[in-house]
């Protein structure tokens, strides 16, 4: 199998506080894999650092090969890492199809100048780039709210929003924060349904979440965090049965 | 019904816009009207740094009056021919633009401000010490005049081409608006690191933004130096670039008409309270000072929203449902009042 | 080649001249702490202290000493008018910084033309509230001219001031505990409304008073409410990252000081440009301030 995403001994120090010590974790190409362990056990930090939002205090992140550690935050974004936020992030000056538009930034070839003057070509790449938003819209079950603003959508909708944001980068690692965190049992049922179609379409997925079910019906490979150190991987099953990840879980206020 | 309404009021505008001038028989008024378009063409800028990016400039004039000085000091000292003149000055505006771009990289808008005003004041304590080039506070006189068919400008011909110019930078912005430039500059304003997420890289809207608004107001400096004829360094302190400001937002920040509203009428304001009364000379500039402040306390959205939404109530076609096309309008009018990069 | 005693001299000069700049900083500490907006029209307060001690001393005859005080306290409470019909309005209708920015500036403007429109453009005398301007007073041993004996005795007593309130009284206390943060001050039960008042109060006073020092090298005139003065102020405060006093005043001693040896070593005609640069230098290159012992404790 194919390794997409590979980190090497990545370490990130806040102040005295080690979020993420030393952790090397592997994802393959096609594969969806889950990052679980209690509250503030250092999985948005480690999703942070893939991305590119914050620098690593030290050890390296290779995706496809090539070493991007250090990288800005767009260039990676551009590379072909796409993400959602823990706390749903949208641009809510910019309508529903325009928040995707805005990840199809480099996709278009126009220049200052074909913009200024409103050229065929600025007007063909609109038409073309409007086209395959509302197709991803329509992928996600939200073209119909494409002219209206974020604030908007009710909550499960704006999740969705985001991550066709997220795809509209084509990227070939989807980075997820707690995607069906805070969601009502209807939207709960949607996400599900979105994450299993997102498998099958092959998207290689590295996704963070608390409620275990979700887990266990869409990850095939775990990896456990527990004060900024994996403790434990695998697939879920076996997991599940881990004595660390039971202690680790039983020492804060959740259970598996 | 309606629509035939929009065509006729907008037929109406046009033609009053171009007979202006031809019907205007008070010299000064129009000279007047033309400094308006001049504040208008910078202040359009301010609205797209400000409005659209999200990045505060209180230096505003400096790029005035960098693109001001470098053109007549071309065109005067060394004989360059005007339009290369103004070029080149916008140029100069430019890589400014690009240089006091930098700090915003890091810096929050608020303590961008600061670092603004002072690039500002430098430009103004250089104009005013680098004397032998500039004139020092004694002026700049003897720039040449824009000339025509070998005749000099008079007062229509600047009208014409100020507004001109004015248009096609209503026209660029509202194409830049509606582009992917302008979706990165709402999403650098609205929230950076979802931007960046977005493959939007923050520091190159910034420089873009930046310079595009010195380019805009070298432009307007430059103009204005050949219009006037001669450059003092009064034009060019600190309070101008305030005043600046505060067109930009009394028309409307989020509005491509802000810069339009707020510097034209922002211009003609003190002189309409230039009314004959003995004693009175003293107080014009403060009723149009306090007038200022009132909008900014009781129309913090600026008078472009409100012409934006009589308008629309004006013309609103009922029980018409919006199409796709009508989807990448922004609608700025329902959008929060808080900048996420001012707060 | 500089005397000893020149180098003390323009060591004095620069300090104490540097300590009115540190009010005017103090002046932008003091509302950033407390409702994180900068007041643009910080230095507006500087100007009206003065003409309105011109104007109560020569124009209505009352004597030096009480013109001071009466001009001090209606700066005072001048601070609550730009709180109530300023602040207040601008946030109620939703106005963010970027509206009180604005509004601030253009404050800045009304007073100048008000001024102006009432007093002319031109400098007045500023009566001998310091003593006479060509007066010196011995110190250590080195003559030291009157007026800026006067600036450090009176800021070093206001700051002693300042110290205690904010160190060793309850109010002191209430004030730290709102700028660290508004919500938890409001659960300890601190009244977050009387805080905000104090503290506008507070802002335009001292800069008041820093315009009634810098009168005898100023005189009363529109250059004090103007942006070239107005700029150390902010200065001063951003050395000290905006949040810290003692910074602040530090900030504006560094500055006064830097100032006085560039006209001595460089040229006058820039010696406007220092404090441009030193914003422009501090704030690229630490913009947290670099006297700043406030927010590092947290
Ligand atoms: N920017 C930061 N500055 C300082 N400390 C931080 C920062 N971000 C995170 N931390 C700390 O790092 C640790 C890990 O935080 P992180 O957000 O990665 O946890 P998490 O596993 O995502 O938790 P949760 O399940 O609550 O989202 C926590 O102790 C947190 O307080
Ligand atoms: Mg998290």
């Amino acid at each position: 199998m194919q390794v997409l995403l590979e980190t090497k001994g990545l370490t990130k120090q806040f102040g005295g506080i080690i979020a993420n010590k030393n952790i090397n974790l592997t994802v393959n190409k096609g594969t969806t894999t889950g990052l679980i362990g209690p509250n503030g056990s250092g999985k948005t930090t480690l999703i942070n650092q893939v991305s590119g939002e914050l620098p690593a205090t030290s050890g390296r992140t290779f995706f496809k090969g090539e070493d991007i550690t250090g990288y800005s935050a767009n260039k990676i974004a551009r590379s072909g890492i796409g993400r959602t936020f823990q706390r749903i992030r949208l641009f809510h000056r910019l309508t529903v199809v325009e928040n995707v538009l805005v990840a199809r930034r480099h996709f278009f070839s126009a220049n200052v100048l074909d913009i200024v003057l409103n050229t065929r070509r600025n007007r063909r790449e609109e038409r073309e780039q409007l086209e395959h938003a509302m197709t991803l819209l329509q992928r996600l079950g939200i073209e119909s709210e494409a002219g209206k603003l974020p604030t908007a959508l009710p909550y499960g909708k704006r999740r969705a929003l985001e991550i066709a944001r997220a795809l509209a980068l084509e990227p070939e690692l989807l980075l997820l924060d707690e995607p069906a965190a805070g969601m009502a049992k209807e939207e709960y049922a949607d996400i599900v349904r979105i994450m299993e179609r997102l498998k099958e379409q092959g998207i290689t997925m590295l996704l963070v979440e608390h409620t275990m079910e979700f887990i266990r019906r869409v990850v095939d490979w775990v990896y456990v965090l527990n004060f900024g150190e994996v403790i434990s991987q695998g697939v879920f099953g076996d997991v599940e049965q881990d004595e660390n990840v039971i202690k680790a879980y039983l020492g804060g206020d959740e259970t598996l | 019904m309606r629509k035939r309404l929009k065509l006729v009021m907008i037929l109406v505008f046009l033609g009053a816009v171009l007979y202006y001038p031809l019907m205007e028989e008070n010299e000064y008024r129009l000279f007047v009207m033309n400094r308006g378009l001049i504040h208008a063409i910078l202040a359009s800028g301010l609205v797209f740094l400000t409005g659209f990016a999200g990045q505060i400039s209180l230096g505003q004039a400096g790029f005035y009056a960098i693109g001001a000085y470098t053109s007549a000091i071309l065109s005067t000292s060394y004989g360059v021919p005007i339009p290369l003149s103004i070029i080149v000055g916008v140029i100069f505006s430019v890589v400014a633009g690009l240089v006091v771009s930098v700090p915003s990289f890091n810096l929050k808008a608020f303590f961008l401000s600061l670092v603004t005003i002072a690039f500002g004041l430098i430009v103004h304590r250089l104009i005013v010490n680098l004397q032998p080039l500039t004139g020092g506070t004694n002026g700049f006189f003897g720039i040449p005049p824009m000339r025509w068919a070998g005749s000099m400008f008079t007062s229509n011909m600047h009208y014409y081409l100020f507004l001109g110019i004015l248009a096609a930078t209503v026209v660029s912005m509202y194409h830049i608006k509606r582009s992917y430039l302008g979706r990165a500059m709402f999403a650098i304003n609205d929230d950076e690191t979802a931007a960046e997420s977005c493959g939007i890289s923050a520091r190159k809207a910034k420089v873009f933004a930046f310079a595009f608004s010195g380019a805009l107001a070298g432009l307007a400096g430059a103009l204005y130096a050949h219009f006037a004829g001669f450059l003092t360094p009064e034009p060019f302190v600190f309070f101008e670039s305030s005043r600046f400001v505060g067109m930009a937002v009394v028309g409307g920040l989020r509005h491509l008409w802000g810069g339009v509203i707020g510097g034209i009428g922002l211009t003609l304001l003190p002189e309409t309270l230039r009314l004959p009364y003995a004693g009175w000379e003293n107080y014009y500039l403060l009723l149009a000072s306090t007038i200022t402040i009132l909008f900014v306390v009781f129309l913090p959205r600026g008078l472009g929203d409100l012409a934006s939404k009589a308008l629309d109530r004006l013309w609103k076609v009922e029980g018409a449902t919006k199409t796709l096309k009508d989807a990448t309008v922004v609608d700025d009018s329902e959008a929060g009042a808080d900048d996420a990069s001012l707060t | 080649m500089l005397g000893l005693t020149d180098f003390i001299q323009n060591l004095v000069a620069g300090v104490s001249v540097g300590l009115t700049y540190g009010l005017m900083g103090l002046g932008v500490v003091f509302l950033w702490q407390s409702i994180n907006r900068i007041n643009f029209a910080n230095i507006s307060s500087a100007m009206l202290s003065v003409y309105l001690f011109f104007l109560f001393h020569t124009w209505l005859g009352l004597s030096m000493l009480l013109s001071a005080v009466l001009a001090i306290v209606l700066v005072a409470v001048y601070g609550l008018g730009l709180r109530y019909l300023l602040y207040e309005p601008i946030t109620k209708r939703g106005g963010a910084r970027l509206e009180f920015v604005v509004a601030t500036l253009m404050l800045t403007v009304f007073w100048l033309t008000l001024i102006i429109a009432m007093f002319g453009g031109m400098p007045r005398r500023f009566p001998p509230l310091f003593g006479d301007a060509t007066q010196f007073v011995r110190f250590f041993g080195v003559g030291v001219r009157a007026i800026y004996f006067y600036m450090i005795v009176v800021v070093a007593v206001l700051m002693t001031l300042l110290h205690v309130i904010l160190r060793k009284t309850l109010m002191g206390k209430m004030l730290r505990a709102t700028a660290q943060s508004k919500e938890t001050a409001q659960l300890m039960g601190i009244n977050v409304n009387l805080t905000a008042n104090l503290a506008f109060v507070m802002s335009t006073t001292v800069v008041g008073v820093a315009g009634l020092l810098l009168g005898p090298i100023y005189f009363v005139s529109p250059v004090l409410g103007g942006g070239a003065i107005g700029i150390k102020g902010f200065a001063a405060a951003v050395m000290g990252g905006l949040v810290d006093p003692y910074g602040a005043i530090l900030g504006g001693v560094v500055l006064g000081a830097l100032e006085n040896f560039s006209t001595l070593f460089i040229s006058s005609a820039y010696r406007d440009v220092i404090s441009f640069a030193v914003i422009a230098v501090v704030l690229v290159w630490k913009p947290t301030g670099i006297f700043n012992w406030t927010s590092k404790k947290e």
